[in-house]
């Protein structure tokens, strides 16, 4: 990603962290927000990297707004070539999402249906308790209320949602990783940092090497995504099943790592591992994407090792 | 952001036609019994015969310049052909090291000669050799090594004990990690130099280490006061510790740290596709969709001249992870039915990969020597 362009999110992520209106009206007076909106359009045109780049920066300062689900749908409104129009967004894929994630806050929801893409009004007013820290609504009765509707040329409502959890998940294993590094470097006990024992030493380089993985695994995913193609449904499921396995892993440990000034709602833990946990099971969790990687390879007939170096086995 | 870089490097077209080269070669030699596929082949599967036959091919040594026998090609060429090598489970220990490991090592501190000598003897599949850095003493602790090296008029005299060299006894060459001078006071990394001793010198010897199945591929070597000529001296005196680590993106980032069970989940999914859980399937692909494109980054990070020791440590440790996960899931599998039903092949398969699978995370590096290294460079140790 552009170093200007990244440095400005960071910024404006990290400043504004606390204050959930004053981040989401400054990255939309930065025209963060409408990063994949052609400049023809009042958007920045962005590459698909790009945007990935930063929904992942939105996962690594968790941020309290919609951000990633607001570029999301405006990729699916502009694949379908609709308007996208201004102000938050979120997303709902039928028959896959329990409910539209800030869709009390979100003016605009955006439906997706198989090919179909539709958008709706938002503010929904019936809150879903979940594990996340982010508000999740009942999305049920959207479909009565259509203000625009399309197509797409390919079913890729799940995929793609996938991938943005992914990449958000990345973000956030950096920062757990990042955050828990700096805590045992200071928690002294037994008169020496945590980061001293070697069992903590272990437990941080699994989370390394987690995070890493995750890493490499969304790298390759976004690296295949194109405009107005179908998606890389191998790379896309590896990218979410690694993601949220390591989601699962990182968080464990982080809380390990930290006793139990990380089990409280103040310490800035929480606010990474709750969302790590809704994410993961965001558009599949690791063993929804198993098997759908597992049924494909058992469908075809010849060796497996054909199938996976296949077109260079991105 | 992120604390470790893996570019991202599609199979070029290049690469997709080399490996369908490769295939076609394997399938014939398989096919005219030129090798019986087994698993960790590349330890376990010593067979000269085949090494010259891959060294004819131009499959050994591809990344080194033509003017020493190479083939100068990237190694993101040479990982294709490994992985379709580790996947076929063909017979490539005796030629591994030399290809992975030691002609690089020649090529940045060998001398002219050496270089003209020997690398292209190992291109062509007809001189092998190995590591000499293990000893009784020096494990994990490698620092510790006890075998030295002292200068004489002519050269240099080595004394000591290497343990656990894979394919010493069909090598010409080891690479040995020798004390030169003692360590300075806490720095034990200060005074240790590389030798290249050719193995058939008077006071050299090789014997055999029988491992947990009871199979030759390890060695003990002695050096009992063998005389080395000056140019023995590997690179710089003093500077042994610092080239023995430079080794080791190589020797710990390739397929081998991820391919070399592979076989038994093929065969498993030939024999009893019906029993296998679609998730336990899928999930073993997505582990090594993810190894394979960590490797792949790190070999073009290689090719480019950089040096990604810790991505490389990241790759052998979760590759022994997933390697450790692939046997106990299959093993799984293969316990739905009754022994009875199952072909025997299947079962020795099964076998023979539970009595290599404790190496795996030894060899190399320890697993828990490999966290201190990942823990290193996260800046916590
Ligand atoms: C099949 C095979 C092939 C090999 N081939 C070669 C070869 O070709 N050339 C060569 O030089 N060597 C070779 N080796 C040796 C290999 O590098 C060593 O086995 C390895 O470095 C570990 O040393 P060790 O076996 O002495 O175990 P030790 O170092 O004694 O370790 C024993 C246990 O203690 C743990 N441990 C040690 N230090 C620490 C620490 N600081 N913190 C926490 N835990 C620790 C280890 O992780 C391990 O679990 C081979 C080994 C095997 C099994």
């Amino acid at each position: 990603m552009e170093p200007m362009l990244q440095e400005t999110a960071a910024r404006i992520l990290t400043d504004l962290r606390n204050d959930a209106d004053a981040l989401w009206s400054t990255l939309e007076e930065n025209g963060l927000t409408r990063a994949w909106v052609s400049e023809e359009d009042g958007g920045f045109g962005l590459t698909p990297a790009d945007g990935f780049g930063l929904i992942r920066l939105a996962g690594a300062h968790a941020a309290p707004v919609p951000f990633a689900e607001t570029l999301v749908a405006t990729w699916f409104l502009t694949e379908a070539n609709l308007p996208a129009p201004s102000g938050q967004m979120s997303i709902f894929i039928d028959g896959v999402q329990r409910g539209a994630p800030f869709g009390e806050t979100a003016e605009h929801v955006v439906r997706v249906h198989g090919r179909s893409v539709s958008l709706h009004r938002g503010r929904l007013n019936e809150p879903i308790d979940s594990v996340g820290e982010d508000p999740l609504s009942d999305a049920s009765k959207l479909s009565d209320d259509i203000i625009e509707t399309s197509q797409i040329g390919a079913d890729i409502g799940v995929l793609f949602g996938a991938l943005a959890r992914a990449a958000q998940i990345c973000g956030a294993l950096d920062a757990v990783l990042d955050l828990t590094i700096s805590f045992a470097e200071q928690r002294e006990q037994f008169g020496r940092p945590l980061t001293k024992f070697q069992a903590i030493q272990h437990l941080l380089s699994e989370m390394g090497a987690e995070a890493a993985a995750a890493g490499a695994a969304i790298d390759a995913a976004v690296a295949s995504v194109r405009r107005d193609c179908a998606l890389d449904e191998t790379a896309i499921a590896v990218a979410k099943h690694r993601a949220s396995m390591a989601a699962g892993i990182v968080s464990e440990h982080a809380h390990q790592v930290h006793g139990a000034i990380g089990y409280t709602q103040e310490y800035e833990l929480g606010r990474f591992t709750r969302r790590l946990w809704r994410w993961r099971e965001d558009f599949g969790g690791e063993t929804f994407w198993a098997n759908a990687l597992g049924r494909a390879a058992l469908a075809e007939p010849g060796p497996l090792w054909q199938m996976i170096t296949k077109d260079g086995g991105k | 952001m992120s604390r470790f870089q893996f570019p991202i490097a599609p199979e070029t077209q290049e690469e997709s036609a080399l490996r369908q080269r490769v295939r076609h070669f394997l399938a014939n030699e398989l096919k005219s019994g030129g090798f019986t596929p087994g698993p960790d082949c590349w330890v376990s599967g010593v067979a000269p015969d085949f090494s010259r036959k891959l060294g004819e091919m131009g499959w050994i040594g591809m990344t080194w310049p033509r003017q020493y026998g190479g083939h100068e090609q990237s190694a993101l060429h040479r990982l294709v052909v490994t992985e379709e090598l580790l996947v076929a489970g063909a017979p490539v220990a005796a030629h591994w090291i030399a290809d992975r490991q030691t002609g690089g090592q020649l090529l940045k501190f060998g001398t002219e000669e050496q270089k003209k000598a020997i690398l292209p003897k190992m291109a062509l599949g007809r001189s092998f050799s190995c590591i000499g850095m293990s000893e009784p003493e020096a494990g994990s602790d490698l620092a510790a090594v006890k075998t030295k090296a002292t200068r004489t008029s002519s050269g240099w005299k080595l004394s000591g004990r290497k343990v656990w060299s894979t394919v010493a006894h069909i090598s010409d060459y080891m690479i040995v990690l020798a004390r030169t001078s003692p360590a300075q006071q806490r720095n034990r990394h200060i005074g240790l130099s590389q030798f290249l001793v050719d193995l058939s010198l008077p006071g050299v010897e090789v014997s055999g280490i029988r491992d947990l199945a009871g199979k030759t591929h390890f060695n003990e070597v002695l050096f009992d006061d063998v005389e080395l000529k000056a140019d023995a001296l590997l690179g710089v005196e003093g500077d042994g510790w610092a080239q023995c680590m430079g080794e080791l993106a190589m020797e710990r980032s390739g397929p081998e740290r991820f391919l070399t069970t592979f076989i038994l989940l093929e065969k498993t999914i030939e024999a009893m596709r019906d029993q296998i859980p679609a998730k336990v399937l899928g999930d073993l692909i997505a582990r090594l969709v993810t190894l394979r494109t960590m490797s792949r980054g790190i070999a073009k990070r290689i090719h480019d001249g950089e040096r990604p020791d810790t991505e490389a440590a990241l790759v052998k440790q979760l590759g022994n992870a997933y390697e450790k996960h692939l046997f106990s899931a299959m093993r799984d599998v293969i316990a739905m039915k009754s022994e009875t039903e199952i072909h025997s092949e299947l079962l020795s398969l099964r076998d023979e990969i539970q009595l290599r699978l404790p190496s795996h995370t030894l060899r190399g590096g320890t697993t828990e020597i490999l966290r201190g290294v990942i823990a290193r460079q996260l800046g916590i140790r």
